[in-house]
């Protein structure tokens, strides 16, 4: 590929930049595998609107588990405690017996190895319904329930090991949580605005209603609060402690053009969309929701921008031309994944229980 | 929904265009413009 040799010119500066556009699509397709996951517990017209994008996004994630190759064999290169030579009186010394890279390589396979299993399963059994009733549709609600719980688990490690720990002097028990809300927040905003961008396609154009737009923008509504929870929790949880190995995390995200950042993201990411998302005529307007659920996408990459970017230990606002190209790129080949997987199966899922009751939530 | 005619999905063109910004992205990766590489506004606190 092109940037393998823009990497072989400065790897350290490329897998970091690489890092940050694999978080971003890993996040849309984890995200998209919990609410597909969430949608057969609850149930709902809604989910029906994109469950296809959503299964659609959750089977790049063995493209995905290849894309995560290059982080593997440069990790050395990313992560500060991979590094050799750490001083012997550096505090992380102790935190050898987990941050270590055989035990890091394993933990990813691990990891890919959950979310690859539950990905394969929703939709093999998805694609089966579609060519004949489901003579047990139970499964789908007894495998969600542990599947949930899997994701929980896999990615609070995984958000330790490939986020967290780039500064490995501080740690925050919340972090993993909010990394978790973000990457559901991700696959929401992309759900709306693949639906939305696709309403004009029938038979898909009679789920697309007002009502299930109403149901879907709620939906984010709830995870732009519950972002924001974690944001705020963890920022006034360390500012009232004003811990000395703890503080330092936000200073370097507070100064400089990282303080217009910020208040960039509880303007944009929180706060606009919050507003614009109370209002019923917003979430019922397809071309509104579309663009509200767009510029959550955007603000989803500035977050992980203003998250990974200080703890790369530059001096100052060091937003390089990598850390912008190189997730543009990935998200290129990513998306060219994903619309090829959404032409793979029809739009419309067949033979689900739930489809009358979607069609009837019209207004 | 049977009963409906099936619009095609369409999205060959935006496939194409999307393969083509990641690789046209990707290739910029190999030749920073000059001066881009660092913008340094502030300095970072000790």
């Amino acid at each position: 590929m092109p940037c393998a040799a823009g990497g072989l010119a400065n790897p350290p500066d490329f897998l970091r930049a690489w890092l940050i556009g694999y978080l971003y699509c890993l996040g849309i397709a984890l995200g998209s595998l919990v609410i597909l996951m969430l949608h057969y517990l609850s149930g709902g017209a809604w989910g029906l609107v994109v469950r296809r994008i959503l299964e659609a996004a959750t089977r790049t994630l063995p493209l995905l588990a290849l894309l995560f190759v290059p982080v593997l064999i440069g990790v050395r290169d990313v992560y500060l405690w991979a590094a050799p030579g750490t001083p012997e009186d550096d505090p992380l010394r102790h935190a050898r017996a987990y941050l270590n890279v055989p035990f890091f390589r394993v933990r990813a396979l691990i990891y890919f190895g959950a979310w690859l299993g539950c990905a394969y399963i929703f939709n093999k059994w998805s694609r089966e319904r579609d060519a004949r009733p489901d003579p047990n549709p139970r499964r789908f609600r007894l495998l969600a329930g542990p599947g949930l719980a899997l994701y929980g688990l896999t990615v609070t490690f995984a958000a330790i090991d490939w986020a967290m720990s780039l500064e490995p002097h501080w740690y925050s028990t919340i972090y993993p949580a909010g990394f978790g809300v973000g990457q559901v927040l991700s696959a929401f905003a992309f759900g709306i605005a693949g639906a939305v961008g696709l309403r004009r396609r029938e038979p898909f154009a009679r789920l697309v209603t007002p009502a299930n737009l109403n149901d879907l923008g709620n939906l984010m509504l709830a995870f732009v609060m519950l972002w924001a929870y974690m944001a705020f929790s963890q920022f006034l949880l360390i500012w009232s402690g004003n811990i000395r190995e703890e503080v330092p995390w936000y200073l370097a995200r507070e100064h400089g053009a990282w303080a217009a950042v910020a208040v960039a993201l509880i303007a944009l990411h929180f706060a606009l969309p919050f507003v614009l998302l109370l209002s019923r005529r917003v979430k019922r307007d397809p071309r509104l929701i579309a663009a509200v659920a767009v510029a959550i996408l955007v603000m989803r990459l500035v977050d992980l921008l203003w998250l990974l970017v200080p703890g790369f230990h530059r001096p100052g606002f060091a937003l390089r031309w990598l850390d912008v190209v190189a997730p543009i790129g990935f998200g290129g080949i990513w998306l060219w994944a994903f619309l090829g997987q959404l032409r793979d199966r029809p739009l419309v899922p067949q033979n689900d229980p739930a489809m009358e009751e979607a069609l009837a939530h019209a207004h | 929904m049977s009963a409906v005619a099936e619009t095609p999905l369409g999205l060959e063109r935006l496939q194409s265009r999307a393969l083509v910004v990641g690789v046209v992205a990707l290739g910029a990766c190999r030749a920073p413009p000059a001066g881009s590489r660092t913008r340094p506004t502030s300095s970072a606190p000790g």
